[in-house]
Parts: structure tokens; C-alpha cells; sequence
């Protein structure tokens, strides 16, 4: 790793100057942030706090054409989109969305098969994490193994300080990035670093909310079938939010538009908050009310990813409480665990 | 053959046959790789489902019906429940479907060799276990196989799939035949009458009770009640059963009251899919994915699983 230096005033300068990639930056929309692809340098707002949808769609997109065909007399005709995947760059991604990057790799890339949409895409990413320096009142990064300076995941990671950014080169591909800015940036100093250490340890004391995972998985199984999920499901409509809002969601489903003799199939993101998504073509359904589909959540995350990956399935951004119309909240739920009575119903 | 998983093979209809009617009729198709080198590189075994697609219409997963003993076809058996599964239905001979697969783990049928097999399908869930049948009656494998039982219930004798095979069954010395057709139901539940001419009804209190007349294949009950009156022993014998969730339950129940350990149950759980390779999501039963950990599992890890099926 390299550390550089970058003062305030040449940062939109640095930005202009990566040429070749989809560069996208945390821009404003409304009251909101919201990570876009960079038409002018201008546009970056690297003082956001957090973006309201989370970057990954620039890996793990909302739609996303698989493949377009046609039927020929002997087969099918297929253009796969694949081949028409660009380069991008996520520039300001905090931690804890880059930290979700790593754990939709334990999902898309290990196991018996690998997702190559998903792979060429991740592989075509350049991820330049900033550090975040003031966390929100629903932010919990650092109960779910990570914390609001760490690196996971990141090719560049940048800390704001008063002056400029202390510009840390990662990994090759940071290196590729910045290959033609290397002008831009200074050497960084002592003073530099210990600045950065103070931010960080700032940032931590800033934490409000916070969960204790410890062994809170054989709790979870040990109360599966109990009527707590009931409760703390009562209040869901069913939108789905939490997961579409959720960096480290990954279902989707696969559908096709088009005639019987040409078409496109489409990944979609779904949601496991939706009936339709478990329901069988018998209509038998496997998780047929709220209460089953907020445990699957909850679950997945604090149980069956950690089982399956060694590694959570939340990253602590905290956007499902935000946004959660009917203040369903995941730290609540999850320390909620510790107070339920074995085998009460 | 594309390295890429979501890439669906052609292949061409070579047959379509109706097997069931009713309001969710089933059709069985026919199909065969269209390329040599799909062809070759498709390797099912009894257990396995494939992702079969319609262009512009989407993807579904069906279980692979045919043995792995007929190397020029797969055949598929498909319920008309949906958009998929309705233009699946208006397939005719020679027309191109795209296929992708094989996905899923197996019926360990290596593993059951000189022992007796009891198979006992209810609806539509003959389809995957119809691999196992034929291919343990086929010639060349059946001299490794004891006893074969089938048993097999629908809702009335039309909702039957796989008749024709399963009435030239009937007629042979091998395997056992028992089918059976749904109780009908009237104003006050359940009528303690034959449901059709030539399907008497069994003890309806009592099926264990029954005395069944030599000879007689054909019932009235449902098919956890057939297992019931039949009573195939437990003695070196493995059991396979697939239908609706709720038949599985019970079916599952009656083979343990016989004596049958949870091992010597096997059955296949299959949820709805979409990607087939363990991605989409939505399969899992706690932290199994049923398309690639599954569908296949003894009721001994069924029982290990979180109940959520």
C-alpha cells in the first residue's frame, strides 16, 4: 500500500482526469444522495453522508438484460450481454457498501457455480472507498464485524482531512486508476496519518446504536418456530424496502419480454418479502405470512450467511430502519432475541 | 455447450403426450438436444431437474422424468399452473425449447442395490420419482434390484399421469402396482362410497383393517391410506415418496408407524426456483438451497432441516 496526499482544490481535477470508466459518484437529488454516473466533476458531493440506495446496482444492477435471442430454424441465435459489459468505478463508497460487495462475492462467486454477470462486472469495478466521519443515529458498522475507516473491499481508500484526502493505493487495480493522476497527489506526511487515526477514532465515539452478535445465532435458531417473529413482524405492509434498499440483498428473478420467436431475459431484483417469490405453482407456499418472510430476513442475515459464508449478511448501514414506513427495526429485533423466554409461544 | 450457466441448450419436441385433464392438465414432452455436443454433455441421474425455457415467455424448473437409461431424450412431465407452463403446453412436435441443467443432487440409487424399493407417488408427484421406477425396471439394471412396489394416487382416475405405462404395469407379474383415486367429497365431507366404478373404497376408518380382495389394484382412498393398507415391510427395503407437501407429511408418517427408519425414506423437496445454480435465493430451506443442496434428502435430513417447507 502507498499513501499519498490530494489537496481539496484538485479533487474534481482527479476525477476529470480517469478517462475509460463509468465513474460513479455520490451526487445530490433532493434532500437525498444518490450515487450517478459523472457528467461533470462537479456533480461529486464526497461530503455526503450516505447514499440512499446503496452503490451496488453498479455490480448488481435492478434490470439487467442476460440475453437477447431469436429462434432459428436449428436452434436459437444468442447475443449475450456479456460481451457488452463496460468498466466502472465506485468513487466514495463507504465502507460498510463496500464491505457488502465482499459478501455478495461469497454469494455470486463461491459455490459450485459462478454468476459470470455478477463476476465480469465486479472484476470490471474499481472501488474508491471514503472514509466516513460521522456516522448516522442508525448507523451500527462496527457491531457487525467492520467500523467506519476500514478498507475491505476497497482498490483506493480516502479520508478526509482538514486540508485534502490522505489517498491510500490498495490494490493494483487502485494503482491502474490512478496511474494518470499520479501528478495530482503529494507525498503524505506523519502528521497525516495521525490525523487520520484521530478522525477515525472520533468517528467510533459517534456511535449511538450498536448490537451484541455473540452467540446470538444458536438464541435465534433456538426460538425459530416462536411467536416473537409474530410480533416483531406485526407492523410489515409487505413493500419490500428494506430489502431493495439493502446492500447486501442479492434475489432476483429471471424473467422474459418478447414474442414466442425473439426476446430478452431479464434479471430483476425480488424480494423475499413478496408472497409470489416462495409461492409453488400449486399455491402451496412455504413462507405464507409476514411473520415467515421478516424471519427469512432476518435469518439470512444473522443466521444462514454465517453458517454458509462465515460472514454476516448485514453490514450495518442501518437504511432499512431509516426507511422502513412502519419502523420495523433490525437492531431492536436482533437484541429483542436475548429477552425471549426458550419455548415461550 | 456455453460456459455460461444462464445459457439455455436447444433441443427439439420430438414427442407430446396428454397425461392428465382436468383444470391443471398435465402434458409429457419429449425433447432431444438439438447439438451432439449438449447431448453429450448432459448427464442426468434420477433426482435431477433441468430449467426448461420459452422464449419470451421465461424459465421454469421441472424434474427430468425419463432415466438416465434413454440417452437420446429427456421428457418432461408439466402441469399447465402458468405463463411458463402454458406455453409449454402448446408445444408440438418439432418445434425448439431451450434447456438448461442438469441441477440438484440424486437419489442415491447405487447405494440401494439388492434392496427392495417402494415408491409411492400422489399428483403431479409421480414426475420425479418416475426416473427411479424406470430406471431400476429397465433390463440391464433390474437383476440388481430385490421387490419393486409402486403406488400411485390421484384425484380421480383422469388426473392419473403416466397411465399407460403404469395400466401395462398393472397387468405384469413385476413390479407391484396399487393406485389409487381421492375419496369424493359431498355436502357432509368425506363419502364413504367408491369414488368410480371398479375403484372399491377401503376401510375408510381403518385402512390398516382392510381386507383387500386378491387380485385388486385399484382403490378408493388417499394415497397415505394405501400405504396403510398395503403395508410394504421395512425389511431391507427403501422408500421414496414425492407429491404434495402435505401428502409427503403424511405418507412419511405411516411408512415410520410401519417400522421404516427415517434413512430409508427418501424424498424430494422441490421448492420454487429460478436460477437453478444457487443464486436467486429463494429455494432455501434455512441455510440450504434446495436447487443445489437438494432437492433429494432423507427424511432423517429432512428432520434436521429448519421447518419451513
Amino acid at each position: 500500500m502507498t499513501t499519498y496526499k490530494i489537496s481539496k482544490d484538485k479533487m474534481n481535477e482527479l476525477l476529470t482526469s480517469i478517462k475509460g470508466y463509468d465513474v460513479y459518484v455520490p451526487t445530490e437529488m433532493g434532500d437525498k444522495f444518490q450515487f450517478r454516473v459523472m457528467k461533470d466533476a462537479g456533480d461529486a458531493k464526497l461530503g455526503y453522508s450516505q447514499s440512499a440506495k446503496p452503490p451496488k446496482d453498479v455490480i448488481f444492477p435492478q434490470n439487467e438484460v442476460l440475453m437477447n435471442y431469436k429462434i432459428q430454424p436449428n436452434g436459437f441465435d444468442v447475443e449475450n450481454s456479456l460481451d457488452h459489459i463496460g468498466k466502472f468505478v465506485i468513487f466514495g463508497i463507504r465502507n460498510c457498501d463496500a464491505r457488502a460487495l465482499k459478501y455478495l462475492d461469497t454469494q455470486m462467486l463461491n459455490g459450485k457455480y459462478v454468476d459470470p454477470y455478477y463476476a465480469k462486472r465486479r472484476e470490471n469495478t474499481t472501488v474508491v472507498g471514503l472514509a466516513c466521519n460521522s456516522p448516522l443515529y442508525n448507523c451500527f458498522c462496527r457491531s457487525v464485524g467492520a467500523g467506519p475507516h476500514h478498507k475491505e473491499g476497497h482498490d483506493v481508500h480516502l479520508t478526509e482531512l482538514d486540508d485534502g484526502y490522505l489517498v491510500e493505493v490498495i490494490t493494483d487495480k487502485g494503482k491502474e486508476l490512478l496511474a494518470n493522476s499520479m501528478s495530482l497527489l503529494a507525498g503524505s506526511s506523519d502528521a497525516d496519518t495521525s490525523k487520520q487515526a484521530e478522525l477515525k477514532q472520533a468517528c467510533e465515539a459517534k456511535f449511538v446504536r450498536k448490537i451484541d452478535v455473540k452467540g446470538n445465532d444458536k438464541r435465534m435458531l433456538d426460538i425459530f418456530e416462536s411467536d416473537y417473529w409474530r410480533d416483531v413482524s406485526d407492523g410489515c405492509i409487505g413493500c419490500g424496502i428494506c430489502t431493495l434498499l439493502c446492500p447486501t440483498c442479492f434475489c432476483f428473478d429471471i424473467q422474459d419480454i418478447g414474442s414466442r420467436k425473439e426476446g430478452q431475459r431479464v434479471r430483476v431484483w425480488d424480494s423475499c418479502q413478496y408472497p409470489e417469490y416462495t409461492m409453488h405453482a400449486s399455491s402451496h407456499n412455504p413462507r405464507p405470512g409476514k411473520k415467515e418472510r421478516q424471519r427469512q430476513r432476518f435469518f439470512h442475515k444473522y443466521v444462514y450467511s454465517y453458517k454458509n459464508n462465515q460472514m454476516l449478511g448485514c453490514v450495518g448501514c442501518g437504511r432499512c430502519i431509516n426507511q422502513c414506513p412502519t419502523q420495523i427495526d433490525i437492531i431492536d429485533v436482533i437484541e429483542g432475541v436475548k429477552n425471549v423466554k426458550e419455548g415461550s409461544e | 455447450m456455453s460456459d455460461n450457466p444462464y445459457e439455455p441448450m436447444p433441443a427439439r419436441v420430438i414427442g407430446v403426450s396428454m397425461e392428465a385433464g382436468g383444470i391443471r392438465p398435465v402434458k409429457k414432452i419429449q425433447v432431444a438436444f438439438i447439438n451432439e455436443e449438449d447431448k453429450n454433455n448432459f448427464k442426468n441421474v434420477p433426482g435431477n431437474c433441468a430449467i426448461l425455457s420459452m422464449i419470451g415467455q421465461g424459465e421454469s424448473m421441472i424434474s427430468i422424468t425419463s432415466p438416465p437409461t434413454e440417452k437420446d431424450f429427456l421428457e418432461f412431465a408439466i402441469m399447465k399452473v402458468g405463463v411458463v407452463t402454458t406455453a409449454l403446453h402448446e408445444l408440438e412436435v418439432g418445434d425448439i425449447v431451450g434447456v438448461r441443467g442438469p441441477y440438484g443432487n440424486a437419489f442415491p440409487i447405487d447405494d440401494w442395490k439388492g434392496k427392495d424399493i417402494v415408491i409411492i407417488g400422489a399428483g403431479i408427484g409421480m414426475a420425479p420419482i418416475r426416473s427411479i421406477y424406470n430406471y431400476i425396471l429397465h433390463p440391464d439394471n433390474r437383476k440388481d434390484f430385490g421387490k419393486v412396489t409402486l403406488m400411485y394416487g390421484a384425484r380421480t382416475p383422469n388426473d392419473l399421469s403416466f397411465k399407460k405405462e403404469l395400466f401395462e404395469y398393472e397387468d405384469q407379474a413385476d413390479p407391484d402396482v396399487f393406485l389409487c383415486i381421492d375419496w369424493k367429497f359431498g355436502p357432509n365431507g368425506m363419502m364413504d362410497e367408491d369414488a368410480q366404478e371398479g375403484w372399491p373404497r377401503i376401510n375408510m376408518k381403518d385402512a390398516g383393517a382392510t381386507v383387500i380382495p386378491p387380485g385388486q389394484t385399484r382403490f378408493t382412498c388417499f394415497v397415505p391410506q394405501l400405504v396403510e393398507m398395503i403395508k410394504p415391510s421395512p425389511e431391507n427395503t427403501i422408500a421414496i415418496t414425492c407429491g404434495p407437501p402435505i401428502a409427503i407429511k403424511f405418507i412419511t408418517q405411516n411408512l415410520s408407524k410401519l417400522g421404516f427408519d427415517d434413512e430409508q425414506i427418501f424424498t424430494t423437496m422441490e421448492n420454487r426456483m429460478k436460477c437453478g445454480i444457487g443464486k436467486c435465493g429463494r429455494c432455501n430451506i434455512g441455510e440450504v438451497f434446495v436447487c443445489v443442496d437438494g432437492p433429494v434428502f432423507n427424511y432423517k435430513q429432512v428432520k434436521e432441516l429448519l421447518p419451513e417447507y
